[in-house]
């Protein structure tokens, strides 16, 4: 059953597409949010918003996907606490999902995952944006481009450089092998 | 020649031009290194898109108005429901009596002796 299946039958009411539909897209995107706004509890607001609009809104085509409306909509809900608070607050108590058997394994791998956040929250904010729009808002160059307003290429250039700046900080610290 | 970073990152972000694509893509099916390499640098990008974070449930919001709205039958019975409240309240109002009548005139009844008049240790004494 694809989203917009389940979409329609949550606005009919049944709680378990509801459950199925958050399940599959709310750790994605709270961590998009966290990334963005720097702050847990502005994440987790725009996180249910996001759900209840996406709930209440007339979508009238469907050519894109749930999880990229909901990504545009949490990008601009993000963008819109980030310039009302006007600051990035450090990344604090992350508590990732633990997807590990083992718990030590689930400790190195939080451990990681930690770096991998804070490399990314120590980009500049123009690279985090479009790093944050790619892979956590599940959008394309083009749609990148159309919601920060700058020309694709200037994307690309973005996106490239985002990658190796956090591959070069995790590298040094050991999180990733140097093989090149 | 091995293909060089720059190239790979390039690869695996789908960011190599149209006319670079055949030559790196021949050189890869030739050489196994620089698809290890590739293969690592792949790794490396689907790292920084595997962060996932856990939070508090998000309950579904109860819209039992669209409910109405969207069913049929419900809808059918509320603008029965409508209909005749509104019938109701039109058919009292018209048969319904005035709540209060104020006369244009009224009239003056003279009081009685035994109101104007009363006796006080023998003595008729007239109090108005």
């Amino acid at each position: 059953m694809s989203d917009w299946d389940l979409l329609e039958r949550a606005r009919r009411g049944h709680d378990g597409a509801w459950t199925e539909l958050v399940s599959a897209h709310a750790a994605r995107l709270r961590a998009m949010a966290m990334l963005i706004t720097g702050s847990r509890t502005a994440a987790e607001d725009i996180l249910q918003e996001s759900f209840v609009r996406l709930l209440s809104t007339t979508i009238r085509h469907q050519d894109g996907t749930v999880g990229g409306w909901l990504g545009t909509t949490v990008w601009r809900l993000s963008l819109g606490e980030r310039e009302r608070t006007q600051k990035l607050h450090a990344i604090e108590s992350f508590d990732f999902q633990d997807e590990a058997t083992s718990p030590i394994v689930g400790l190195i791998r939080d451990e990681n995952l930690r770096s991998v956040a804070a490399a990314i929250a120590q980009l500049p904010v123009e690279q985090r944006d479009c790093l944050v729009l790619r892979f956590y808002g599940e959008h394309s160059y083009a749609e990148i481009a159309d919601l920060t307003n700058v020309p694709i290429g200037t994307v690309k250039s973005r996106i490239f450089h985002a990658v190796k700046n956090c591959r070069e900080k995790l590298r040094m610290e050991g999180v990733l092998e140097a093989c090149i | 020649m091995h293909l060089d970073a720059d190239q790979l990152l390039k690869l695996s972000l789908d960011l190599l031009e149209a006319d670079e694509l055949p030559a790196v893509q021949a050189h890869l099916a030739s050489c196994p290194e620089c698809r290890s390499k590739l293969a690592q640098w792949d790794g490396d990008v689907k790292l920084l898109g595997s962060l996932r974070v856990s939070g508090d449930p998000i309950p579904m919001p109860r819209r039992r108005a669209v409910w109405i709205i969207e069913s049929p039958f419900l809808r059918a019975a509320a603008v029965l429901i409508i209909v005749i409240g509104i019938g109701s309240l039109s058919v009292s109002s018209t048969l319904r009596p005035p709540a209060h009548v104020i006369p244009d005139t009224v009239a003056v009844r003279p009081l009685p002796d035994s109101v104007l008049h009363a006796v006080i240790d023998g003595t008729e004494v007239r109090l108005f």
